[in-house]
């Protein structure tokens, strides 16, 4: 099947398998054939919103049947769509939602802009009705859009202290959707579960490596405030066939005993990637489903479309001193580089930092062109024509031969908190906003086991830690509020004068362990 | 070091979890034997951040109780976790 936008791929598979299972979704279950032809009247409606080609929609939504549709709305109409958490600090939704100045937001919540308000039952039904008597036929403009058109707009954490929006083009999906074919198997037959927040690039993969290859995809909602059993369950309920999660749920559901083949009899992959999964918690998960089930380590960065590499646990996989998986061979059509500092190739076995290049690279932030300038960059071993990388920031080493990496670190202060991506000087800005702090920096701190705890150190006035607390909260994800916040009378700087955040660790580390 | 008194521990921990649930919007009454994380009034999140409070409150390795988090399910089984002889801090 060869098409040149998502949206003509997501069409042929409609025409080719239109009564199969597409969406199981708050207890409602559609065909590919009501799933289209739902997309196709949203679309519709969209365009009598104002919404034309390039036009961004914000689609502030949980989990229901009306923000996968109009996912596929969007895509048909080449207006990029961004998934926002409905559940993000007020503060933080507005810096998103200025930067991708949206034509229209579908939202569950009140507030700034042009909105589309369905967060009751009597708003939804408003409208379904409204859209119920527009065609539902495959609209004729979908033709024009191309691979390099926008597809979605993915947010993470910017190190400005405010999030940055990926633009994430048609081609980049194209090419994901084929590796998860041909690499994973998917296809007709397979059902998705879609564990991973929506607003969370791990979706990504479900909903377009999933539904396009035919498959069906579950919306199921991660653990807030339900019983684990209960989430392994209805994945057994459903039949699910392909189960993608951060580690830290894995590890999760392993420590609480879930994690087993009688639990999950139906699943024959598991696939992880967020975060790296450590040896030590990867060993009893495979052993419980050696011959059962593949285990997949996945890795990509948001501004490569979700995944360019996979690689399969096996045996010999723990021979190894590395504490964490590989992450395997880059996926067809992407090209690299690793580099020094100086942007020179680093001698094979040696660690550098990976440059991705290929149709499966973001077209930029948006509407920020500093940040854009800073990451997407000119092939520095290219002079004569035009070839974007984008600059990882991760360190990797490529194995002599095989060319399977592996990761070793990081260039800058980004981290990995429960898959999500963090900058910390995000942290840094959002707690020097604080009335009292004058300067703040934010932490990671890592047991033997893999696991990160995030601490603060600040300085200024002494303040109660619930009013920290309650500060952070209000302007951070709740996965970005730091554990605890110890108060120092001086930040250490280095020689430069700058606030020196590997001796800010090391203090806190021990400040911890006195305080017990 | 001597053993922690219990009711310190007890307390302690009663009033960190209390915490972590406020900051979720849980208010509901919280004993002693309540469980935790297999009732889903804990999560994923706040099991590392359990985990690695104990760690380094009470040195305990998390991989010594073979990263097993139904032993960690109550304020009790915390507390009697964290008294074992084994579990003390050198």
């Amino acid at each position: 099947m060869v098409a040149h936008n998502l949206a003509l791929h997501f069409e042929a598979v409609a025409a080719a398998s239109p009564e199969a299972l597409a969406l199981i979704c708050e207890g409602d279950s559609l065909t590919f054939a009501e799933l289209n032809k739902s997309a196709n009247r949203l679309a519709r409606w969209l365009t009598s919103q104002g919404v034309d080609r390039g036009a961004v929609v914000c689609l502030e939504l949980p989990k229901m049947v009306e923000a996968y549709a109009l996912a596929m709305a969007c895509i048909k109409i080449g207006a990029p769509y961004a998934f926002l958490d409905p559940a993000a600090p007020a503060e933080r939704a507005r810096l998103m939602l200025e930067r991708c100045r949206p034509a229209l937001i579908v939202s569950v919540r009140g507030g700034v802009g042009s909105r589309a308000l369905i967060g009751d039952a009597d708003a939804r039904a408003a409208l379904r009705d409204a859209v119920s008597r527009l065609d539902d036929s495959n609209l004729p403009q979908t033709a024009v859009i191309t691979g390099v058109d926008p597809a979605y707009v993915m947010f993470t954490s910017g190190s400005t202290g405010e999030p940055k929006g990926v633009v994430i083009p048609h081609q980049g999906v194209l090419h994901l959707i084929d590796w998860a074919k041909h690499d994973l198997g998917i296809g007709p037959g397979d059902r998705l579960t879609n564990v991973n927040p929506i607003y969370f690039d791990n979706s990504v993969f479900d909903i377009y490596a999933g539904l396009l290859n035919g498959a069906a995809i579950v919306a199921l909602d991660a653990l807030k405030g339900r019983p684990p059993a209960e989430l392994v369950s209805e994945i057994t309920k459903h039949q699910c066939t392909f189960f993608f999660a951060v580690p830290t749920l894995f590890m999760f559901l392993d420590s609480m005993h879930l994690l087993r083949p009688d639990w999950l009899p139906s699943v024959s992959r598991f696939m992880f990637g967020g975060e790296g999964f450590p040896l030590a918690r990867l060993r009893p998960f495979y052993d419980a489903f050696a011959g059962k089930a593949k285990l997949i380590n996945c890795y990509g960065p948001t501004e490569t479309s979700c995944i360019c590499s996979g690689f399969e646990i096996v045996e010999s996989t723990f021979d190894t001193s590395d504490g964490l998986a590989p992450l395997g061979r880059l996926n067809p059509n992407f090209s690299y580089r690793i580099l020094d500092e100086d942007l020179k190739p680093v001698p094979a076995g040696t660690a550098g930092e990976l440059w991705l290049g290929g149709p499966g690279v973001a077209l930029g932030y948006i509407n920020n062109p500093q940040e854009t300038a800073r990451r997407f960059r000119q092939d520095p071993l290219i002079q004569g024509y035009r070839s974007i990388l984008y600059r990882s920031g991760d360190l990797v080493e490529a194995e002599a031969g095989s060319g399977v990496l592996r990761f070793r670190g990081r260039a800058d202060n980004q981290v990995k908190l429960r898959g999500y991506r963090v900058e910390l000087e995000e942290i840094d800005h959002a707690l020097v906003a604080c009335k009292g702090v004058t300067r703040a920096l934010a932490v990671v701190l890592q047991d033997a086991g893999g696991a990160s705890r995030l601490l603060a150190a600040y300085a200024g006035e002494r303040l109660p830690e619930s009013e920290l607390r309650q500060h952070c909260t209000a302007h951070l994800p709740a996965y970005m509020v730091p554990g605890r916040f110890i108060w120092l009378e001086h930040i250490p700087v280095n020689a430069n004068g700058k606030a020196d955040r590997r001796s800010v660790a090391s203090l806190l580390g021990e400040a911890v362990a006195r305080a017990s | 070091m001597t053993t922690t008194e219990r009711p310190e521990v007890r307390s302690r921990m009663r009033h960190y979890i209390t915490q972590r649930l406020i900051m979720k919007g849980d208010l509901s009454p919280l004993s002693d034997d309540d469980l935790l994380f297999t009732s889903g009034r804990l999560d994923s999140l706040d099991a590392v951040e359990l985990i690695m409070s104990i760690e380094t409150d009470y040195g305990i390795n998390f991989s010594d109780i073979g990263f097993d988090l139904t032993r960690l399910d109550s304020i009790s089984a915390i507390a009697a976790l964290v008294q074992q002889p084994s579990a003390e801090p050198a």
